[in-house]
């Protein structure tokens, strides 16, 4: 069934009443919907309010909500559920759904499918349309056949092909930009489109394109899946007085996670977004909602509750709560990853995406890192810390790490082991940063021979240096150093180094 | 995988209660030889302290590597945040290292970690002495996650109470060995010192990381000795004296 954006060249029903006034839907600046009178009156998508009012006078300008298309979607979409048990919405093309209908055979097939159905859908606009084809990019095309105003309209089955090579490219879903760029190349119809080579249209178009070329030679992919009715997946709670802090909101969003998951969950499956909606009192009450999107569907409380709590922590509350609404956002189906019982070290990417998600919120994004080396010749300059963005959980490794394994600390000590049984490698080391300073008392030849730092005095056993470094001179932070190990008589060895302003400690060996 | 562990583990995963997996190799022999489990403990709060420059980072970092090897998950608290990221890429790069803005907030961070139960083993280093009701609290978490709770420390102890092992290295002075001393933990009732054949590798700072290249062409000529030492001695820093 088309969208209810009419086609006043084939008016022949009795037209809604609605689709007689002139009326447009406002998204921000720009129009987004239109009815058969304004369409009429030369209003089209994407006008700014300003040309919409100069086309169209009068025009009644109505706001674009999500939350009544949703509504009527979901009412719509259990009615045509009397008539077949596929039933899907088409994403992002409010109006239109996709609507199975293989196995009708004993129940007067295809046809009476079509005349039920056309029936159910004119009780919300006089002039739906029903096609019947293989595919849905076919269907889609055949709605606006003039043949398919007046009665469901029919493609045999096999001949989608044949029909979408007379089809405009303006039916076939693609990119604006694309369309024009195709149009501008001559091409009008998808069977000019699908007579292109497929190396031809990736190298052109990239993926994009391609996928357009997939629709025009009728593959289509989207198919209508088993629908079932479903409840509006929101808890909202009124606070007996309003709140200032999170840890009273945080009671209610984990008990209204937990029954929303667990109702989900029974269902096969999963959460892949989550809002949440705060109700605030102050001079202007008002409603505030943000959503919380995990990597993957989830269909676990504890990791989805970790989230909330990491977006309620960074959420500043300027005004007392008196409400919370907690709303399954976004529904998928629960993914096929599972746990493992009989594996040990199998643990919940889920749980540790999480986790980042609160130390994030609390820290900032760089208070998880990972290190990495640098090529400097710099101590300090030798490795950074890089932020973990996404969470990749470590994998075993059967093979035992090997002498030469580059990667690898060696064994640091071990009873008994012969001799270089571990190949060389540095202990670890902690920096300063910034370096502290350091009171040094050195021989004649500017050896250190003893170090003061935050008041404990190491005696130096062997100083190795100076190694002098310099570097940077074209970055605001030049630096000249004279670098020393030293190795103090009761084991620590702490490097230290010497430049224009003095003595600085810049770390130890651990 | 056998049929009686594999009872055993089906057993312990339907009652809920923390496996019998054993502990965390350490990668020493002398020391995983001495604790019940082959490893450090898994559920369990353990604790190594040293002073400064004892190489207990050095054992952590090798305790880290083994296990994120077996496939776990690892997350090391640096509280203090004077890791140096150099010496740990590579075999702990999938490592997550955690550094607050203060140390006081690092029991939070291994609260957290624990919690999400996605972690084998959490290292909490340099945090403040744990009170015993936050160890405790800890405590459960780690057995509740299964997980390895390591807590490094400076000074005498790095808990007041809870951890179910303690090991203290001890720097070597000059010349002389470094010893490992398990004071609480072990198969044994009574603290075991570990002497340890050869001291910890050291290696020149500039060589940090073998993917690092050594630009020091100058160390690599064919200079003798006497003749380094004596352009050491008289070499004049091109910088003004402080």
């Amino acid at each position: 069934m088309p969208d209810v954006t009419p086609d006043a060249t084939t008016a022949r029903a009795p037209v809604a009443a609605w689709d007689a006034s002139p009326i447009v839907l406002v998204h921000g600046t720009r129009v987004r919907a239109v009815t058969a009178a304004a369409a009429r009156r030369g209003v089209h998508l994407g006008m700014t309010l300003s040309q919409a009012r100069a086309a169209c006078d009068p025009l009644t300008m109505l706001p674009w909500d999500d939350d009544t298309l949703a509504r009527e979607t979901a009412r719509a979409s259990a009615a045509f559920l009397a008539a077949s048990p596929q039933v899907t919405p088409a994403a992002d093309a409010p109006g239109l759904w996709w609507i199975g209908a293989h196995g009708f055979e004993g129940l007067g097939g295809e046809g009476a499918l079509a005349t039920l159905l056309l029936a159910l859908a004119r009780a919300w606009h006089p002039r739906a349309r029903v096609a019947v084809a293989d595919t849905a990019v076919a269907a889609r095309a055949a709605t606006w056949s003039t043949r398919a105003a007046t009665a469901p309209l029919h493609i045999a089955p096999g001949n989608d092909v044949p029909y979408l090579a007379a089809v405009p490219l303006a039916l076939l879903p693609m990119d604006d930009e694309l369309r024009a760029t195709l149009g501008a190349l001559g091409l009008r119809t998808a069977g000019a489109l699908a007579a292109l080579g497929a190396q031809d249209v990736e190298r052109r178009w990239g993926a994009e394109g391609l996928a357009a070329w997939r629709l025009a030679r009728g593959d289509d992919p989207r198919r209508a899946t088993l629908a079932r009715p479903d409840d509006p997946h929101v808890i909202a709670h009124d606070l007996p007085a309003p709140v200032l802090t999170t840890e009273p909101l945080l009671f209610v969003v984990r008990a209204a996670l937990d029954r929303l998951v667990r109702a989900l969950a029974a269902e096969g499956r999963a959460v892949a977004a989550v809002a949440l909606t705060l109700t605030c009192d102050g001079d202007r009450p008002r409603r505030v909602t943000r959503e919380v999107r995990p990597a993957a569907p989830i269909a676990r409380t504890a990791p989805l509750f970790e989230r909330c709590r990491a977006l309620l922590d960074a959420w500043p509350l300027d005004a007392p709560v008196r409400a919370v609404e907690v709303r399954i956002a976004r529904v998928a189906t629960a993914p096929a990853e599972q746990g493992d019982l009989l594996a040990p070290s199998w643990r919940d990417p889920a749980a540790a995406e999480a986790a980042l998600a609160r130390l994030r919120a609390a820290f900032g994004t760089t208070a998880v890192v990972r290190p990495v080396t640098r090529d400097s010749h710099a101590p300090d300059r030798a490795g950074a810390w890089e932020a973990i963005e996404t969470v990749a959980m470590p994998a075993p490794v059967d093979a035992w790490p090997t002498r030469t394994d580059p990667s690898m600390p060696p064994a640091p000590v071990s009873d008994g082991a012969p001799e270089g049984a571990s190949p060389p490698s540095p202990v670890a080391r902690r920096l300063l940063t910034p370096p502290e300073t350091i009171a040094v008392t050195a021989d004649a030849s500017g050896t250190p021979q003893e170090i003061r730092w935050r008041g404990d005095r190491w005696r130096v056993g062997r100083a190795e240096g100076p190694e002098r470094l310099s570097g940077a001179w074209w970055q605001p932070t030049p630096f000249a150093r004279d670098h020393w190990r030293c190795i103090s008589t009761d084991g620590g060895t702490l490097l230290c180094y010497r430049d224009a302003t003095g003595w600085w400690l810049q770390g130890w060996d651990d | 995988m056998s049929l009686a562990a594999l009872r055993l583990h089906i057993a312990s995963v339907v009652a809920g209660t923390p496996s019998q997996a054993p502990g965390l190799p350490t990668g020493l022999t002398s020391l995983d030889d001495v604790l019940a489990g082959g490893g450090i403990p898994r559920g369990r709060i353990s604790e190594w302290v040293a002073p400064t420059g004892a190489g207990k980072t050095t054992l952590a970092r090798r305790l880290a590597a083994l296990t994120l090897r077996a496939g776990h998950g690892v997350a090391w608290i640096d509280a203090r945040r004077t890791l140096d990221p150099a010496p740990l890429a590579g075999a702990l790069s999938m490592v997550w290292v955690v550094r607050p803005p203060d140390p006081s907030r690092a029991p939070w961070c291994a609260d957290l970690l624990l919690r999400s139960g996605a972690f084998a083993l959490v290292i909490l280093d340099g945090g403040p002495v744990l009170p015993r009701p936050i160890a405790v609290r800890l405590a459960q978490l780690a057995r509740d996650a299964d997980a390895a709770l390591l807590l490094l420390g400076d000074g005498t102890r790095a808990t007041d109470g809870g951890s179910a092992l303690r090991l203290r290295l001890t720097g070597p002075a000059m010349g002389q060995r470094r010893h490992l001393t398990l004071e609480k933990g072990g198969l044994h009732p009574h603290p075991v010192p570990l002497a340890l054949d050869h001291d910890l590798p050291t290696a020149h700072r500039l060589c940090a990381h073998p993917t690092v290249p050594d630009r020091r062409g100058v160390a690599r000529t064919g200079r003798s000795r006497a003749t380094r030492s004596r352009a050491r001695r008289v070499a004049q820093p091109r910088f003004p004296e402080p």
